[in-house]
């Protein structure tokens, strides 16, 4: 009996997999039981990425309508190239990589303005000094290029660290870092003056 | 250095206190297309970058083959057409010409 298990993450949970005895006299149901094996790995490795996933896809969007599309891609490719992700490396800066990739993409092909939700609206149920301030930090985030978008929201949404943001948006290092300054310089002014 | 830890902290809590759920039939969309494998194969040629890359490329490799050929080309050893011989006798006011050919045959019989 063949076992392997696979990490998810922070989560902390583990798949076991055990391959089945009479798979092995017949191929072509080995092949069938691969592929779906494979899927099953793929499922669970993106449930405790997912929401953080569409959540940076949606902000580095500006919350254009079309977040939903870009995410689907992103998944789908995921899904499709997933036998090219090699189970000892990050799955979580793979699929944020192919996302950043999908949103590159979006941004080259769209030649029209997108409509996007307004942050006004967005951050309604939040109460006045708080909800200021949200609002503060993401019409910080709209007046950036896409690309410096991507970076803030990969640091302070997704929770990434300055190597893997090089590791994921191809970025380097230095260039990650003055984007990051240049966010805390004028966020710390805007901040500054609601905390009084 | 704490102070931009502080910072980033800040930063972090407002961004993560607008967040949106997936929304609703997203994901059954998403493992349906998955299961279904109508996953985008774009065909080879029909990668527009491709398609354009290949007319340059064409007339790069006609140019190179065309350029190349007379350099790997065996070159034929040249052929003597004939071979003259004169020979002048100033005082008798003679000159005798011996031509040579590839083509004349020494003892021909008839």
């Amino acid at each position: 009996m063949k076992t392997e298990s696979y990490d998810l993450g922070k989560s902390g949970f583990f798949i076991f997999l055990g391959e089945k005895e009479q798979s092995r006299h017949r191929p072509e149901m080995k092949v069938r039981e691969e592929a779906g094996v494979s899927q099953a790995i793929f499922w669970g490795l993106i449930e405790p990425v997912k929401f953080r996933l569409y959540n940076f896809v949606l902000k580095s969007l500006n919350f254009s309508t079309d977040a939903d599309d870009v995410y689907q891609e992103t998944v789908l490719h995921a899904f499709q190239y997933f036998a090219s992700f090699h189970k000892d490396k990050d799955f979580r800066a793979w699929i944020f990589s192919i996302a950043h990739n999908e949103i590159k993409s979006h941004f080259r092909k769209s030649f029209r303005q997108t409509a996007t939700h307004c942050i006004d609206a967005l951050t309604a149920s939040q109460d006045d000094s708080s909800g200021a301030l949200v609002r503060e930090v993401f019409r910080f985030a709209s007046q950036l290029r896409p690309k410096e978008r991507e970076v803030f929201f990969l640091f302070y949404e997704s929770g990434f660290s300055i190597p893997e943001i090089r590791g994921i948006s191809g970025l380097k290092e230095g260039y990650i870092k003055l984007l990051l300054n240049q966010a805390r310089n004028r966020l710390k002014k805007a901040l500054g003056v609601h905390h009084g | 250095m704490d102070e931009d830890k502080i910072l980033d902290k800040e930063i972090s809590r407002l961004v993560r206190s607008l967040e949106k759920d997936l929304p609703a039939g997203l994901e059954d969309r998403i493992a349906l297309e998955a299961s279904t494998g109508k996953l985008h194969h774009r065909p080879f040629f029909r990668k527009w970058q491709l398609a354009l890359a290949v007319v340059p490329g064409g007339a790069a490799l006609f140019l190179a083959l065309f350029l190349l050929l007379p350099v790997f080309r065996k070159q034929q050893e040249p052929q003597l057409a004939e071979i003259r011989t004169q020979f002048e006798l100033v005082d008798k006011n003679i000159t005798i010409i011996f031509i040579q050919r590839p083509d004349f045959k020494l003892f021909e019989e008839d």
